[in-house]
């Protein structure tokens, strides 16, 4: 195995009361649930990190707190933390959640993710290449890139719901 | 040669003569101016002598000469004939001592073979009765032995490892490895050693995948155990096997580390302290870094357990090995545990835990090195992550004890009584750290959590606390209970109690249960003062409680009055939601007790039953006249008389038959003769006189609130075993009398209960059905009401011949289906069709209900047809009730019955999905989900006209409820499972656009489903 980037990342605990209870609401048929931020929260909280076989959650990647969500606007905006400055993961993060949500969100909606600010030395770089369309297009091309973008997104269902210890 | 042979016969008694002679002629065979052979020849007449001791003579010289003969005169041909001689001669007991000394001579040839020792062992076995000779025979005999088995078997292990070398097929290594095992335990290796490894070691790590049709199933797994158990079959393997295994270890195959991992653990007790201590230090580096850096838990548990069993091993050695390498190990964890928030935190733990469980020494070298520190360490930390992974660590060492020293749950272990857990000096620490953790106003509930499982975990410590110990932990558990806000936490309390319940219940009984009885409210006001303080309803909190924990039967027991006394209160000042949880707690109490088979719960049948009968039966006697308003009574309640009759239910069935048999008649004694002076119930003598209405509760005439105690009579009768004998005499009478009442009773409780009943009696006891019919047919001409009554008494009585399989229950069930077309009936049909199809509560295995083997496969076998040729010839307004009907049938099939069936079916499935009527849809949908899960050939067939039809019902329209969206998404996303790709993939764009618009639902759980779904596309 190469050496990693970051071979002993501080793990957190997934806070357990951040999980959608479903009430009568949910399964009432007149009542419409707008798209809210712990819906994308849950779609992307269960990506694998690249590196590790830990969730973006448990590493403190993306938080509830920095997904914010206007669903009238069609907007959707996400920040996450790479877990140290240098990070050369982070553009492949990135990439997961945006084709996470290329695949799950409506196609009404326009999806900015960005790295949480000062959180990486070449911030810029990052959400540039994150944010344009062809950019992101253009990786998905390569079939080596989209195989470990896929192989992240296998436990994307699980929805924090654990799958190991 | 001759004149010797003939001196040696006739100096029979004098050693020293016979000695000489003997060496005379062994020199002049050796020196070769003769041999045996010529020997044999001048022997031949007193070997073949008609007198025993001139043959035994004659045979003691031959064997006498064949002792001190030389190898090179014996040649192949010579030693057969003469080991052919000899063997013949066994027979003749007279000169077997002499004939043994001779065998005992041969098989010292270097020419003796293979052959000839498998002839000599015969032929002993055969001929010799070893027993009955003197000690210097039986010592020939086990000279004998001796020599065969070291010499000649060591021929056979050659063979075999020849043999064997280069097998290349499963089936035969598997058998292989098994005769290698056996080798090593039963014979003498050591000359074989190294190649016999060799051999073995060849095939490690197995690599093998079994074919994919797999004809044999041979697994992997096979072949790595049956491997394993060669290699760790004898020590003398671990001087070749260490280096190789350790460098196995290091490959970057999954597999094959698993393997090594798991081997050397096998290995490592079988070889030896001695043998390991050289690899030591390598091992503990790869062994850490597999732990540390683990991608998944199997990798770390087997690496935790080879360290177990190294340590365990090294524990048998010399002590000065054990204490280095765990030196080793406890400076690496504590330094990493310096800074407890890392993840290295974790592993360490588990790492010190199977150190320390390996064995008594073990456990001491650790304990004492470590604990003082991490328990000061944890005392100096203020962070609350820090002090939780601390106090995970700590938590550890009581796992390990438990492990180690036992624990009060399994009291099979056979452990020694002073085999006491060296955690013991630390009780009076680890309680206090432990408690404070729990009570730690800081918010961190995983620091809380943490305390809590300590606590528990140590009460189950063997030989840890004493009894009033154990009395002041549950009072702390006691308080988290009732005053802890946190859900979680209390929920942990409260199942750590319940587990601790069932081995102390006699603490729990002392300390737990009266507090928790005590907050129950007795009276008025406590009742009120429950209401307003805090939550809405304190109390339900505590039943909920009680109801977990009080299972046990002394507990229970105690518990029982208490909830009477509470329910008197309750009822008293009509108090129907908190008699109604009073009773449900007794109720679940005795399911759980049933389902852990509790024989305690029959007893109740004497005096929870008559209790709760009397305290339902005596309001119910106040007449009309009575003024009602004053008269106020909880069992007035539908709900409360139905939870009560679910206690009755449950006692009743753990009755057994003599038990039930006495039960019943008292209940029927009470419910149809309304004798209520049978000593059974407990009425106090002064209130008889005071009542001015008689029990009748099974009459159409009697006030609703009578009527309503059916149930109970229902729930005591419903559930006898058919071996009861029915105590009325005439049975067919009695039904017809409670089918009378069903049919014409206004009471729809009584009424639906006297159906169950009917059909309950029907199924078990009765055999004559001849009234039935006539019943249905009555039911055309009525008014509404009693038609659809006497459609649903019907129904009953037809489920209960269903179970028995009774060829009548046909006929009826068509009677049944022929109502879908009627106006008025069509839906009370349906709901009916449904019922037949169904599991229900009352006829049903706990009920002791006849239930005969295949009656589902023989109910469907006969209705589906049916069902199909109704729904071609009914009206298109009456058709989708068919589908219904076929839908409730296909739901309760047994899956191979559905399979065989199904290709039929199939159009006509297809058909319903495009009819409006959403509940038919969502349960074709299940079928279909069934069908794709199980036979997912069939659906291959069908995908072109299935798939868009799913489509089409994941969108919002009209007709498809967030029910049949979903569903239909579920079974869209399950196909990719189970379908072959080239199938699938003409749709798969279709389908990922279709998809598009179920990602908009407005609706989040059809949202959730179709994220999935595409996802899997």
């Amino acid at each position: 195995m190469p050496e990693l980037i970051n071979a002993n990342p501080t793990i957190y605990i997934p806070s357990k009361t951040s999980h959608r209870v479903i009430t009568a609401k949910d399964e009432d048929e007149n009542i419409e649930d707008i798209i809210d931020s712990q819906e994308v929260f849950d779609l992307i909280r269960s990506i694998s990190d690249p590196e590790h076989p830990l969730t973006l959650e448990e590493l403190n990647v993306t938080q509830l707190e920095h997904v914010l969500v206007d669903d009238d606007k069609d907007r959707v905006k996400i920040e996450f933390t790479p877990t140290i400055p240098h990070c050369s993961m982070a553009t492949l993060i990135g990439l997961c959640i945006r084709v996470r949500l290329l695949r799950s969100l409506p196609e009404r909606f326009k999806v900015d993710i960005n790295v949480r600010k000062g959180t990486h030395q070449s911030e810029q770089a990052v959400n540039k290449q994150l944010n344009d369309k062809e950019r992101v297009a253009a990786a998905l091309e390569n079939a080596h890139l989209l195989e470990v973008v896929n192989q992240c997104l296998t436990t994307a269902h699980s929805r924090s719901i654990k799958l190991r210890q | 040669m001759e004149r010797l042979v003939r001196n040696y016969m006739i100096t029979s008694n004098d050693e020293t003569e016979s000695k000489s002679i003997v060496s005379k002629i062994a020199t002049s065979i050796k020196s070769g101016q003769s041999n045996l052979i010529s020997l044999v020849q001048v022997l031949g007449e007193f070997l073949t002598s008609e007198d025993i001791t001139i043959r035994a003579r004659g045979t003691a010289l031959l064997s006498a000469v064949l002792a001190d003969c030389p190898q090179e005169q014996v040649n192949n041909a010579t030693i057969r004939v003469l080991v052919d001689f000899y063997c013949e001669r066994l027979s003749d007991t007279a000169s077997v001592p002499e004939l043994l000394q001779g065998i005992s001579s041969l098989t010292c040839f270097t020419t003796f073979h293979h052959e000839n020792a498998s002839r000599v062992a015969n032929s002993i076995f055969a001929s010799v009765n070893v027993q009955s000779f003197q000690q210097t025979s039986r010592h020939y005999v086990f000279q004998i032995f001796d020599r065969l088995l070291k010499n000649h078997l060591n021929d056979f292990v050659n063979g075999f490892i020849q043999a064997m070398d280069g097998e290349k097929d499963p089936r035969n290594l598997l058998l292989a490895f098994s005769l290698v095992k056996l080798i090593i335990h039963e014979f003498d290796i050591s000359q074989n050693v190294e190649r016999l490894f060799e051999v073995t070691f060849c095939y490690f790590p197995i690599t093998f995948k079994p074919p994919p049709d797999d004809p044999y199933g041979i697994t992997a797994d096979d072949l790595k155990i049956a491997l394993r158990e060669c290699l760790s079959a004898t020590s003398h393997f671990s001087k070749l096997a260490m280096p190789l295994l350790l460098e196995k270890l290091t490959s970057s195959s999954g597999h094959a580390k698993k393997d090594s991992i798991e081997t050397l653990t096998e290995c490592v007790p079988v070889y030896g302290p001695d043998s390991i201590v050289p690899y030591l230090e390598d091992l503990w580096e790869y062994l850490r870094d597999e732990i540390i850096n683990a991608t998944d838990d199997s990798v770390e548990n087997i690496a935790l357990e080879a360290i177990k069993s190294i340590i365990a091993t090294l524990s048998l050695g010399i002590i000065d090995h054990l204490q280095q390498f765990l030196k080793t190990i406890v400076t690496e964890c504590m330094e990493n545990l310096k800074e407890p928030e890392l993840k290295l935190a974790k592993p360490c733990g588990r790492i010190l835990m199977y150190c320390a469980m390996a064995s008594d020494l073990s456990f001491n070298i650790i304990i004492s090195a470590t604990a003082r520190v991490l328990i000061q360490q944890y005392k100096e930390s203020d962070l609350a992550t820090r002090k939780k992974s601390l106090l995970e660590v700590l938590r550890v060492y009581i796992t390990a004890s438990q492990n180690l020293y036992g624990s009060i749950d399994k009291s099979s272990q056979n452990l020694d009584g002073d085999f006491v857990t060296l955690l013991l000096p630390y009780k009076n620490d680890y309680l206090e750290i432990f408690s404070s953790a729990l009570y730690n106003q800081n918010e961190y509930n995983e620091l809380r959590l943490c305390g809590l499982r300590g606590l528990h975990d140590m009460i189950f410590l063997r030989q840890f606390f004493e009894d009033n110990e154990i009395g002041v932990i549950l009072q702390y558990f006691n308080r988290t209970i009732l005053e802890e806000t946190d859900r979680e936490i209390a929920d942990e309390a409260l199942k750590s109690l319940t587990n601790i319940a069932k081995y102390k219940s006699q603490i729990v009984l002392e300390v737990t249960l009266p507090v928790f009885l005590d907050k129950l409210p007795c009276n008025e006001d406590e009742l009120n003062n429950d209401n307003i303080s805090g939550m809405k309803v304190n109390y339900l909190k505590f039943l909920d409680a009680l109801s977990e924990f009080a299972v046990e039967p002394i507990l229970f027991e105690a518990y029982v009055p208490q909830v009477l006394k509470k329910l008197d209160f309750a009822s008293s000042i009509a108090e129907i939601e908190y008699s109604e949880s009073l009773l449900h707690s007794l109720h679940t109490l005795l399911l759980k007790k049933t389902s852990l088979n509790h024989s305690d719960i029959s007893r109740y049948v004497n005096s929870l039953v008559p209790q709760l009968l009397t305290k339902s039966i005596m309001p119910s006697l106040h007449g009309k006249a009575e003024v009602n308003n004053l008269m106020k009574s909880v069992f007035y309640e539908e709900k409360i008389i139905k939870v009560v009759a679910g206690i009755i239910s449950v006692i009743t069935r753990n009755l057994n038959v003599s038990e039930q048999s006495m039960f019943i008649s008292h209940i029927i004694e009470i419910f149809t003769k309304g004798n209520l002076n049978s000593r059974y119930l407990e009425f106090p003598d002064l209130d008889k006189t005071s009542l001015d209405t008689t029990f009748n509760p099974l009459s159409i005439e009697s006030d609703f609130k009578q009527q309503n105690l059916t149930l109970l009579f229902t729930a005591a009768v419903g559930f006898c075993r058919k071996e009861v004998s029915f105590p009325l005499s005439n049975i067919s009478a009695f039904l017809s009398g409670l089918i009378g009442v069903s049919l014409n009773t206004n009471n729809k409780l009584q009424q639906h209960s006297l159906a169950q009943l009917a059909a309950s009696i029907l199924n078990k006891w009765n055999q004559v059905l001849g009234e039935l019919k006539n019943h249905f047919t009555s039911f055309s001409t009525e008014s509404e009401n009693i038609r659809r009554a006497s459609l649903y008494i019907f129904v009953w009585l037809t489920k209960a011949l269903i179970l028995r399989a009774h060829p009548l229950s046909y006929e009826c069930a068509s009677q049944i289906t022929s109502q879908f077309c009627d106006p008025i009936l069509e839906k009370h049909a349906l709901e009916g069709f449904e019922i037949l199809t169904g599991e229900s509560d009352m006829l049903n295995k706990q009920s002791f209900a006849v239930i005969r083997i295949l009656y589902k496969q023989k109910f469907f076998n006969y209705c589906m047809p049916k069902l199909v040729e109704g729904f071609k010839v009914a009206s298109d307004k009456d058709k989708h009730n068919y589908l219904i009907a076929l839908s409730y049938l296909l739901r309760n099939v047994p899956k191979q019955v559905l399979l065989s069936e199904l290709p039929p079916l199939f159009p006509l499935l297809i058909h319903s999905l495009s009819l409006p009527d959403a509940e038919l849809k969502a349960s074709t949908i299940d079928t279909f989900y069934i069908i794709s899960v199980n036979a997912s050939h069939i659906i291959s067939e069908h995908v072109s006209s299935l798939i868009p039809l799913l489509l089409s019902l994941t969108k919002p329209d009209h007709g498809n409820t967030m029910r049949v969206r979903i569903a239909a998404l579920q079974c869209l996303s399950i196909l990719p499972d189970h379908i072959p790709f080239d199938v699938l993939f003409p749709f798969k764009f279709k389908i990922l656009k279709e998809l598009s618009t179920a990602l908009d639902d407005r609706k989040r759980l059809v949202r959730k489903q179709a994220v999935d779904c595409r996802s899997k596309w």
